[in-house]
């Protein structure tokens, strides 16, 4: 069964005409073309569907978009402030923190959040924030530098 | 070197599949069938390695540079596999097994082809039997593992697909199935497929050198134990992926991969088609550590389909998809003994390794690499090593960041260990007394470089081994339930090697910037950037100039895979050349330019080229000009007459593999753990590792290797496990809850060293880090928890359980 949806993403007013069991994941994927938020596992495991839903980590592999509508839904192409990166961006991009970059969007989403409500994290209280994103690759040091950089820009 | 006569098991090319000749040159084994086989090398001295250059006489490398890709990747811009849609695709689900070996006795699939929205449904009936993915069927008729393949669906989205799965009925005739290779080797054990006449794959790898048992009866003092090296899956973040579309004659296919030029090659063979007409493209790989070497039934499903509905077919695995299809880290059981002198001089050697292949992977090959950095650490006169196969109902076997060396590292470094007690020395001295700084006695091929002396030593000062390890008697003295203990292991490997295919073009175009053509992929060495960094230094350009292909079999060569840790010595020694064919030229047009502007002779070797300016080094009052000078000023020749014109320089190389060298990465580790005697739990809380790299390139990714090595070496040694039970063949760890890997609140501080020992045949000296980086953790987290708790763990992963059985025992 389809529906009429009206989603809210990256301030942008969005009327989309999907089935009713499509998760949010894959509306934005494969109906709003907005291709940064990334499949890891489809369980709400690894962490890297991240989206932020009113300000708030969410798995978008898990989130029904009939649920969200009236929400503010933020994705990584959110992020930047149109050409000027976010500091998160700039700090993961200067550092190496992104390496196959796969998990990244959804790692820099939930650190939005933690620096949005705490500006000058603890390494306890950046462990805290991303203990639910998966990375493969960098062994999570450049991680924690980066998040600590963009803390203080 | 001894002077006694070594045999090797030679290798059968002409039974090998292409995916184990891949391996057999990854892994080094092809050199040394060669060197074995040519006899006496073809030059007892080879040329000298090049004098090391300081790191300060080089304006780019050495120095921190960030990944080129980097602003893309944080936009969400890189394009992965999984952001290719196109119009009017279909989506594909499979059918998998249930069961663990079975026959099919009907199938039948008429429901699902009559649910609306499905335009595409294939079976093994619809395969023809030579189209196979190496060694598996595309669509399985004797499933041989749960998850098998049985029938795949094209549909408008993925919910009709799933739902045609579901009316698609299959009956099974079971058949008896086998899990554990050491039972599966024996006589009468259940057969893994029904063609086979045992589930021992071929001849065993064997290795003799000098007298074992001579050694043996020698030795004062001898240790042994065997080891047990569990099943793991990669968990590349990016699912496995495949997106076909046939334009008449012509497939594109855009995949998630680490060879982009292997799956066009092999999907074009096994499609009957040329190679030529089939374009794969991978611009982003998210993640491989192995698993994305080969071509899969997945890409041959999504091939298929696409040329049955004429449309575009997508198929991207589910996490479960990924963990019955992808290749595993195979379980190995190894027994393995050393003899030593009473002083510490090692002078036997004898292993016997059992690797499990599950149902499709071939060969003793992969039981060969878990016994190679055994063969060629230390100096042993008497050496007998066997390996073997055995084919299971298990998911297949595979490369997998350093193949058999991860447990093959781990079985020989932990018993040293054991022996380093039993002889009552410290550790790192017993490694030092022994280390084989010569080269491969069975090849006679002398090292290109060995720096494992500097990265034992450097190691141990700067992790204060002296202090923090106070001698054998202090073993397991911590008070209270949380124990502290320190350990330590060196590491020999033959991963990070330069070998073939090894080509690349680099243009200088027309207003000085310069492109870098090279086919392999961008999987977060960050490869690009390593490239650029080489071709930069080479030319004398600037960074900013350069520019680096993504991987498009349409308009780059085969340059090989990205895997073997080989990218930065072999695909750089590729760019390197192709820079320096681009050079000479440049210099010829600039020296020409010279000329005419001074009215007089400037030769190229007059010239100097830094910061994309050259120079003349002769009259420093002239004043330098711009590559886009140098080319405009070019000329080409038309009917044997030099006419000026703008012409775009092409640089190009094909390098031939290393035949007068043996290859080998090192390095040395040192781990404390914090072991808590009540719950069984082990945290790593601190972590160094100290390697040969023979020269530092780009010094921030390097460091970045070596967090996410040690990271998921850690995961290795305590926490990932695939575990099938064996009453039924099913996985049960087959998601990323079960399966556990470690986040970032499990992370110690790591720190990472370099000895640059100045390869002989590496880009400015350069050899690999990938693999090695993930293999210098489990040994010394072991020897660690020795240490801390006096419990000597000899099965990984080293999890709660082992530890309080171990401490009950």
């Amino acid at each position: 069964m389809k529906t009429i949806l009206h989603l809210r993403v990256n301030g942008q007013d969005h009327e989309v005409y999907v089935a009713v069991h499509k998760t949010l994941l894959e509306v934005l994927r494969e109906d709003l073309n907005l291709t940064g938020t990334k499949h890891g596992c489809e369980l709400g495991e690894c962490g890297t569907c991240t989206v932020l839903v009113d300000g708030e980590p969410v798995l978008s592999c898990l989130a029904l978009p009939i649920e969200l509508q009236g929400r503010e839904i933020t994705t990584v192409e959110g992020l930047a402030d149109g050409a000027t990166p976010h500091p998160l961006q700039t700090a993961f991009a200067e550092l190496g923190a992104a390496q196959c970059g796969y998990c990244t969007p959804g790692v820099l989403m939930a650190s939005k959040t933690l620096l949005d409500h705490n500006p000058h994290p603890s390494r306890d209280e950046i462990k805290h924030a991303l203990a639910g994103n998966l990375c493969r690759c960098t062994g999570y040091a450049k991680i924690y530098e980066a998040v600590e950089l963009a803390s203080k820009t | 070197m001894p002077a006694a006569k070594s045999y090797v098991t030679p290798l059968d090319y002409e039974k090998m599949t292409p995916e184990e000749r891949e391996w057999a040159v990854l892994t080094g084994r092809a050199d040394l069938d060669r060197a074995m086989k040519e006899g006496t090398p073809r030059s007892t001295t080879p040329p000298a390695s090049p004098p090391a250059q300081p790191s300060a006489d080089y304006a780019v490398v050495g120095k921190p540079q960030k990944d080129l890709e980097g602003y893309r990747i944080v936009t969400g811009k890189s394009t992965f596999t999984v952001d290719v849609y196109l119009p009017d695709m279909l989506y594909v689900r499979v059918l998998r097994s249930p069961l663990p070996h079975a026959k099919i006795t009907s199938i039948d699939t008429s429901k699902a082809a009559a649910l609306p929205g499905v335009y595409g449904i294939i079976t093994y009936k619809d395969i023809p039997a030579q189209v196979l993915a190496g060694l598996k069927p595309v669509m399985a008729s004797e499933p041989a593992l749960v998850g098998d393949p049985i029938a795949a669906v094209a549909a408008v989205d993925e919910t009709v697909a799933e739902d045609a799965l579901n009316l698609i009925n299959v009956q099974y005739q079971q058949l008896p199935f086998i899990v554990d290779p050491i039972a599966g080797a024996k006589s009468g054990a259940p057969l893994a497929l029904s063609n086979l006449q045992s589930n021992v794959s071929g001849p065993d790898f064997k290795v003799v050198r000098g007298d074992v048992n001579q050694g043996f009866a020698s030795a004062d003092v001898t240790v042994e134990h065997t080891v047990n090296t569990q099943d793991q899956q990669h968990v590349a973040l990016e699912p496995h992926i495949a997106v076909a579309r046939w334009d008449n004659d012509v497939l594109t296919m855009w995949t998630s991969s680490q060879y982009t030029h292997a799956i066009a090659r092999i999907v074009a063979a096994t499609l009957g088609m040329p190679y030529s007409k089939v374009r794969v493209i991978s611009a982003f790989t998210g993640g491989g550590f192995g698993d994305k070497t080969a071509v899969y039934p997945y890409h041959l499903v999504a091939a298929l389909l696409a040329k049955k509905t004429m449309r575009p077919v997508r198929y991207e695995l589910t996490r479960l998809d990924v963990f019955y299809e992808g290749s595993h880290h195979f379980q190995v059981v190894q027994d393995i003994k050393l003899g030593f002198k009473k002083d510490g001089t090692l002078v036997a050697l004898q292993a016997d390794s059992t690797a499990r292949l599950g149902a499709y992977s071939r060969g003793s090959g992969l039981a060969g690499d878990t016994l190679s950095g055994a063969r060629l650490e230390y100096n042993i006169p008497n050496i007998l090593l066997n390996g073997r196969g055995v084919i299971t109902n298990t998911s297949s076997a595979g490369a997998r960041r350093s193949v058999g060396e991860a447990s093959g590292m781990f079985a020989l470094e932990t018993l040293m260990d054991v022996a380093a007690e039993k002889l009552g020395m410290d550790p790192v001295d017993l490694r030092l007394k022994n280390i084989n700084e010569t080269g491969d006695p069975e090849s006679k091929l002398p090292w290109t470089s060995n720096g494992l002396r500097d990265c034992i030593t450097n190691g141990a000062s700067a992790f204060n081994w002296k202090s923090r390890w106070q001698g054998w008697a202090n073993v397991n003295k911590g008070a209270g339930p949380l124990k502290t203990g320190v350990g330590f292991m060196a590491l020999a490997s033959n991963k990070g090697s330069k070998s073939p295919p090894m080509t690349a073009v680099v243009e200088i175009n027309v207003d000085g910037s310069v492109r870098v053509v090279q086919g392999a992929a961008h999987i977060g060495g960050p490869q690009r950037t390593t490239f650029a960094i080489i071709a930069a230094e080479t030319l004398g350009a600037n960074l900013d100039q350069l520019s680096v292909s993504e991987p498009d079999t349409a308009f780059t060569t085969d340059t090989g895979i990205v895997a073997g840790s080989r990218a930065t010595k072999s695909v750089g020694s590729a760019v390197k050349a192709a820079a320096e064919d681009a050079r000479a030229q440049l210099l010829g047009y600039a020296a020409a330019k010279f000329s005419k502007d001074l009215s007089r002779t400037v030769n190229p070797q007059d010239l100097a080229v830094t910061n994309g300016q050259i120079s003349l080094q002769t009259d420093s009052s002239v004043k330098p000009i711009t590559f886009a000078d140098a080319v405009n000023s070019g000329f080409i020749i038309v009917d044997g007459q030099q006419v000026p014109a703008a012409a775009t320089i092409i640089g190009r190389a094909v390098v031939p593999p290393v035949t007068q060298y043996a290859q080998q990465t090192y390095a040395a580790a040192f781990y404390e753990v914090q072991v808590n005697v009540q719950t069984g739990v082990v945290r790593v809380t601190d972590a160094m590792q100290i390697h040969d790299v023979g020269k530092v390139i780009n010094p921030l990714q390097l460091t970045n290797q070596v967090h996410g090595g040690s990271v998921q070496g850690t995961g290795f040694a305590l926490t990932e496990d695939y575990i099938y039970d064996t009453a039924t063949g099913i996985p049960v760890s087959s998601n990323l809850d079960d399966y556990k890997m470690l986040m970032i609140n499990d992370v110690p501080k790591i720190t990472a060293l370099f000895v640059e020992s100045n390869d002989a045949v590496g880009p400015f000296g350069a050899k690999g880090i990938g693999e090695p980086a993930f293999m210098a953790a489990a040994a010394a987290i072991s020897n660690a928890i020795y240490y801390a708790a006096g419990i000597r763990l000899t099965s990984l992963p080293m999890n709660p359980k082992r530890v309080l059985e171990a401490l009950k025992a």
